[in-house]
């Protein structure tokens, strides 16, 4: 508890063309994965730019484990990150990976051979094809196991796991589950999958049209989201109950999407109304509903 | 190692609370014995498909109830379990699940005679079907 967190975001805002970002507030907790969700466009990869340090802050401040964040302390904070970006860098296209890993030797202190090689072998990567040669997936692959070889306190992935095949995706996510296991590793990811959310992930962020939507512990955003289904009401008697967010009624059915499902039941008791079916949401549906509901909000003002 | 503990995705109760329901509960019945290693936080977080956060409340806690034990380095042991606590379990487990079915009992708008009535009767089937060696828990429609 007492260690601050890995990174600390304070009021950051940054203008990209049409789009604000921010001012946005959270942290990064060490030892957890936060997984960065969101619409396309909606800010993630300028967010990952910035923790990153690639992007200039038009306020706001950044603070790496307790100290404000310099430009000067970059070559430090490069040593502890490996950056997977979103796209490929082009101007590696002509290298092999057996180059740019003894560049990668030569930058990082904690460079390591023998995981380096035990990687390449593990996701099957030829060491000496140029890169502009290999499939997407393959470069991706390539790419994760040139990060994980400098062993990075943090992990900061942009869409990571695109192009990969399902087996190599399963070999992945429990290699970044081994990174996490010793609690002293943190990973930022920024995803499209919801597997790999449900997977991987600890906190989860949710960027919408460049503001934070949601920053939460995954299984308390996920406890906060059911669905009931109810026999013998129409979806007008339940105005006026608590944690309703959506309620449609379908045939003989209502359905009844709620943020609070706590209060909810307490008014089902209450009524003498029985759900006949309770479930979990999935996290694109939750998504869709919280959407709404700020579109909502946004309308009212 | 893996852990018979599984989340029922269409419950209203905190995934946390049937963690450590579950977890307690193969404890107390001995299904994990004393001395029993429990998968690191991060595994076991993965196995559940649930954050390390859950995992470290659930371990937390059941140490506090004195039903777990964390050593620095090693990990996470099954502590020993008091046999007084044991027999208040089982008692416990069964009541709440003849409480369950009362709770239908009155969704359906049993009287309390229909209800012994019927748990007499289940009560004799079982034993009677036991008797003549059909596998336990299985009655007859």
């Amino acid at each position: 508890m007492a260690q601050p967190p890995v990174i600390e975001m304070k009021s950051m805002v940054k203008q990209r063309d049409t789009l604000t970002i921010g001012p946005l507030n959270f942290e990064i907790p060490q030892g957890c994965v936060t997984a960065i969700v969101g619409m396309n466009g909606s800010g993630k990869s300028t967010l990952m730019g910035a923790l990153m340090g690639f992007i200039h802050l038009d306020q706001g401040e950044m603070h790496i484990e307790g100290e404000r964040y310099n430009i000067e302390d970059d070559a430090t904070w490069k040593q502890k990150i490996g950056y997977v970006p979103e796209l490929p860098n082009s101007e590696d296209d002509d290298q092999t990976p057996d180059e740019l890993a003894t560049l990668g030797a030569y930058w990082y202190n904690n460079w390591d051979w023998n995981l380096y090689h035990k990687l390449m072998a593990k996701y099957e990567i030829s060491p000496r094809m140029k890169l502009s040669k290999m499939s997407k997936g393959m470069r991706r692959k390539f790419e994760i196991i040139l990060i994980l070889s400098y062993r990075p306190d943090l992990l900061l992935l942009d869409e990571p796991t695109s192009g990969l095949d399902p087996i190599s995706w399963k070999l992945l996510i429990e290699d970044l589950q081994q990174v996490m296991e010793d609690g002293k590793h943190t990973i930022i990811i920024a995803t499209h999958v919801i597997e790999e959310v449900k997977r991987l992930a600890d906190y989860i962020l949710f960027m919408h049209k460049g503001q934070l939507l949601v920053w939460a512990e995954k299984d308390e955003l996920f406890d906060a989201w059911k669905e009931y289904w109810i026999e013998g009401l129409d979806a007008g008697d339940l105005k006026g109950a608590p944690g309703v967010s959506w309620a449609e009624q379908e045939w003989k059915v209502t359905r009844v999407i709620s943020n609070d499902p706590i209060q909810l039941e307490g008014y089902f008791r209450d009524h003498g109304i029985h759900p006949t079916r309770i479930q979990s949401m999935p996290l694109d549906e939750i998504m869709i509903h919280m959407i709404r509901m700020e579109d909502e909000r946004r309308g009212r003002l | 190692m893996f852990m018979p503990i599984q989340v029922n995705e269409n419950s209203a109760e905190p995934l946390y609370a049937q963690i450590k329901n579950q977890l307690r509960a193969l404890i107390l019945s001995g299904q994990l014995e004393v001395g029993t290693l429990l998968p690191s936080i991060r595994e076991f977080a993965s196995q559940l498909k649930c954050s390390v956060i859950t995992v470290r409340r659930v371990y937390q806690d059941l140490e506090v109830e004195g039903l777990l034990r964390t050593r620095q380095g090693t990990g996470t042991f099954v502590a020993h379990v008091q046999e007084d606590d044991k027999d208040k379990y089982r008692k416990k487990a069964v009541e709440e699940a003849i409480l369950a079915a009362i709770q239908a009992a009155l969704q359906v708008q049993m009287s309390e005679a229909e209800l012994r009535a019927c748990f007499d009767e289940m009560i004799m089937r079982t034993w009677d079907v036991s008797s003549r060696g059909r596998p336990k828990g299985t009655t007859e429609e």
